[in-house]
């Protein structure tokens, strides 16, 4: 669905400094998003996702830089602009919790002057699409977090927008309701032609529907690459070895596996320790499985496996992480 | 204008709905007040030992349902918007592509109606308590309630002026309970809505400047039958009223609008 066509937002060397600061919040940010593309603005708290997303729906006026959603400017014609756009923004309820799943449909669909008859079966389809028709006139305080989040989202897909802002989309939602919003968030890109810009913290989720992703740290890109490059080309300089043992590693054994290979990572689970390496040769790794059985540990499983998003985006942004 | 109606349906559907799940405390709420004038009553028949009838009551009456609606909609102006910004609704209401001076006009308009029917509720229940009712001049009926109306009009449109510079201040400061009730004693004890305001000219001169003191003046000699529409379009007071909505109603426009710009700068327009 990616395509050359004119872009559904485009945003240039965008620069936040709020008032008081002493560093920037965002700092020359670009970004562009087509039809049917999903892209995936990741970074750790504090990073700038949030103010980033409120700057590209106009909520937050840049120190400089421009956001044009489709080709109006967010500053100068905000009006414009944000008809455009339907934003679900993370630690808010985004919607009346006294009210119905029905009536904040009704309100925030008159608050976008869309036409009455075509409210009415524009919501009717989303309460359908999100699985929410049972809940229609059930009061939102009542409503399961998922079941809220399906509302927020179904409240700004109402006028139909061309771009869907999604901050921490899945944030709180157990395993099923988090799968089931992905499905439905892979379905308005690929069925529907919405541009989606969504931040999460969740890497599998970023893996697997973006197809590019953003990583910025203290405001700053430190990459941006369509997912499948990024990964084939960090994978290709970061292969891991897992080891997978049984029962607790001796500390003075894991100290000395620390001084072969200073990178090690170990973490327990269930009773089983795995240590997490980066790619070694053959004879560094069979010496590291010969000091292991030497110390008396029951090695259970050994394999070589290509990076995930998760380590990727570790390996971006802790190092400038401990330099702060 | 169309767009107007529209979208002052949608809230006023909202309020009620508000008002709904509320129910207990508007009933509450409702009843304080009533108790509250007649408390007052009694008590002003205390002090003036007797002399306090019916045509006192009324004037008493006039002033406090037009301080009671004009407060209530400075508190639940402030209040609603407070609420969206804590619950992130309000930046839906930002991203929902109207211009949020016409949301919040259209907002004013569905809290006057409301507060309005909550204030008329009032007085036919103290009239009807209090045995008081207005007293036109002959034949004038209609024309002085249409006039009062407007009255009504231009004064709650001033309170809704003080009410805009109290949001815009609650956008760009956050915390404004405490302006939020200086706003509201002032202006019931500084414009002379229990009693009119006699014998000092330095209170008064504040008095007149403030939103309500020249409407509810001019409602009392409607009311009173001391004046009818013409009577009214003469006076030097009703043009004042109109001067005093105007800059309230300026000054709230203003303020509003450098508290949303303020606040898209700051990144405060929501406060969750």
């Amino acid at each position: 669905m990616i395509n050359d066509a004119h872009p559904v937002v485009e945003v240039k060397e965008i620069t936040k400094v709020y008032p008081g600061a002493a560093k920037a919040a965002v700092s020359a940010l670009n970004l562009t998003l087509h039809p049917g593309e999903i892209v995936a603005l990741l970074g750790p708290n504090g990073a700038g996702k949030t103010t980033a997303v409120k700057m590209i729906a106009g909520l937050v006026l840049p120190t400089s830089g421009s956001v044009c959603v489709m080709g109006h400017d967010v500053v100068r014609a905000r009006t414009t602009s944000v008809r455009h756009i339907g934003a679900v923004l993370e630690g808010a309820r985004n919607l009346y919790w006294r009210l119905s799943a029905e009536e904040n449909l009704r309100y925030f669909g008159a608050l976008r002057l869309t036409p009455r008859q075509q409210l009415r079966r524009r919501i009717d389809e989303l309460l359908f699409l999100f699985g929410l028709e049972a809940q229609r006139g059930q009061e939102v305080r009542h409503f399961s977090r998922g079941m809220q989040q399906k509302l927020a989202i179904a409240s700004a897909l109402l006028h139909d927008p061309d771009l869907l802002l999604l901050d921490e989309p899945t944030l709180g939602l157990d395993v099923k309701a988090a799968r089931q919003l992905e499905e439905t968030i892979a379905h308005l890109a690929r069925e529907q032609g919405k541009a989606i810009l969504l931040t999460t913290h969740m890497m599998d989720v970023a893996e697997k529907l973006a197809q590019r992703i953003i990583v910025i740290h203290q405001g700053r890109e430190v990459v941006s690459e369509e997912t499948q490059s990024l990964l084939r080309r960090y994978s290709a300089q970061r292969d891991v070895v897992e080891i997978h043992v049984t029962g607790a590693v001796p500390p003075a054994l894991w100290a000395q596996v620390q001084q072969a290979v200073p990178d090690a990572a170990i973490s327990n689970e269930n009773g089983t320790t795995q240590l997490l390496l980066p790619a070694l040769d053959q004879a560094r790794l069979l010496r590291l499985l010969q000091q292991l059985d030497a110390g008396g540990v029951t090695i259970q499983e050994v394999g070589r496996r290509r990076a995930r998003l998760e380590e990727i985006f570790l390996s971006l942004t802790e190092p400038e992480q401990a330099d702060d | 204008m169309i767009n107007l109606i529209r979208i002052v349906v949608a809230e006023a559907r909202r309020e009620l709905l508000r008002a709904r799940a509320y129910w207990l405390e508007v009933v509450a709420d409702q009843l304080l007040f009533t108790l509250g004038f007649l408390l007052l009553s009694g008590l002003f028949y205390l002090v003036a030992e007797g002399e306090y009838g019916g045509r006192a009551q009324l004037a008493s009456l006039v002033g406090f349902v037009i301080w009671r609606v004009a407060d209530g909609c400075i508190l639940r102006t402030v209040d609603s918007l407070s609420d969206d910004a804590q619950a992130g609704t309000l930046e839906q209401i930002w991203l929902s592509g109207v211009s949020p001076q016409l949301v919040l006009l259209a907002r004013s308009v569905a809290i006057l109606l409301y507060h309005g029917a909550r204030g008329l509720l009032l007085v036919v229940i103290i009239m009807l308590l209090l045995q008081i009712s207005p007293a036109f001049l002959p034949g004038a009926a209609a024309g002085t309630i249409a006039a009062g109306f407007l009255v009504f009009l231009l004064t709650q449109a001033g309170a809704f002026g003080a009410a805009f510079v109290i949001a815009g201040l609650h956008l760009a400061y956050k915390n404004v309970a405490a302006l939020t009730l200086a706003v509201s004693t002032a202006l019931l004890f500084l414009t002379g809505a229990l009693a009119p305001l006699e014998g000092a000219p330095v209170l008064t001169a504040v008095s007149r400047a403030l939103p309500l003191t020249l409407g509810i003046e001019l409602s009392r000699q409607l009311a009173a039958g001391e004046a009818t529409w013409t009577q009214l379009c003469q006076q030097p007071d009703f043009y004042w009223l109109l001067v005093n909505t105007a800059i309230y109603g300026l000054l709230g426009w203003l303020v509003m609008g450098w508290g949303q710009r303020r606040a898209r700068r700051d990144g405060s327009l929501a406060h969750y």
